[in-house]
């Protein structure tokens, strides 16, 4: 199988997976208090790591909203 | 009924506001794309290890490749995924003082557990579903020519196994004070179906074959009436699960 007779799922996949990065990137530059950790490594996490990154910052690293 | 809706409604917004939302729905439809991607990129995959002619030799991706993947990926991270999200709710309730209030104005606690209950399981009916049908339009893309049968058997086992696994997590939602005690204790409801399941004789009541026997009940070996112990059983399991839920947070204190 091609790359191209995959496209119709890769490009659904990248999308989300980009669109969780991004979500959580501009969270993570918008409140800068976190349960541990600073901004440069939440930000390392959150865009390198595919869709875990993500899911581990708004689950354990997000801090309270105020 | 008014305050049922009220409720949800808070539920609902407050699963929004914690990104909640974000994580099922990407989560669930990344692992219902990537399940016929990894199908059909097996032989690709397999190529990059083993020699030529062991690769050559493996037949070629099948619709029933498709679906073992989407078994494979939703029975694990989708129930894990689960279990993280709804862990915690009642317990971050309970920790942070916010029911108190409302129950003192007399909302009953049997409502909060029950509208816990019915919010988790739509939201894993909805979104299991909804990545069942993502699964299937792709699969239906790839393999137009073959046709899984008994689909729906396979797909609703698991699905009943999930509204299973919430009523044992909404469970641990009051039994304990930490979402990690939270999670241990789903894990070791898990973790006793698998020893369960080592005994031959305990075939016909291991519910974990909810969640295992996906496969083999597309490739027929399987088939509805092998399952009418372990429905029974399962259905009444969630029901006395959300009596006793409902039964011990009435007894709980607040802090």
């Amino acid at each position: 199988m091609s790359i191209q007779e995959a496209l119709p799922l890769i490009i659904p996949i990248a999308i989300l997976e980009w669109t969780l990065a991004i979500v959580a990137l501009v969270h993570v530059l918008k409140h800068p208090h976190y349960r541990f950790g600073n901004k440069p490594m939440w930000i390392v996490i959150v865009l390198f790591i595919q869709i875990i990154g993500p899911i581990v910052y708004f689950l354990f690293g997000r801090g309270r909203d105020e | 009924m008014h305050t049922f809706l009220a409720l949800f409604k808070k539920e609902t917004m407050e699963f929004n506001r914690t990104y909640k939302f974000l994580i099922v729905i990407s989560v669930f439809m990344i692992f219902a794309i990537m399940s016929p991607l990894t199908a059909k990129f097996m032989p690709e995959i397999l190529s990059q290890f083993l020699p030529k002619e062991v690769a050559d030799s493996f037949p070629a991706p099948s619709a029933l490749d498709s679906w073992a993947q989407f078994f494979k990926n939703f029975s694990q991270i989708g129930l894990f995924v689960i279990a993280l999200l709804f862990a915690g709710t009642i317990i971050h309730e309970r920790s942070e003082g916010t029911l108190i209030i409302l129950l003192t104005k007399g909302l009953r606690r049997s409502t909060v557990v029950f509208v816990k209950t019915i919010f988790s399981m739509l939201v894993w009916t909805v979104m299991y579903w909804g990545a069942f049908g993502v699964t299937y339009f792709y699969t239906w893309y790839y393999w137009k020519d073959e046709h899984a049968d008994h689909l729906v058997l396979a797909v609703g086992n698991l699905w009943l196994f999930g509204l299973l696994l919430i009523a044992v997590i909404l469970f641990g939602n009051v039994l304990f004070k930490s979402i990690y005690g939270n999670l241990l204790w789903t894990a070791l409801f898990v973790g006793v179906w698998f020893i369960v399941s080592i005994f031959p004789k305990a075939e016909d009541f291991n519910l974990l074959r909810l969640a295992t026997d996906g496969n083999n009940i597309l490739k027929g070996v399987n088939d509805v009436d092998d399952f009418n112990w372990i429905y029974v059983i399962s259905i009444g399991l969630i029901i006395v699960l959300q009596v006793l839920t409902i039964r011990i947070f009435n007894k709980k204190s607040l802090i």
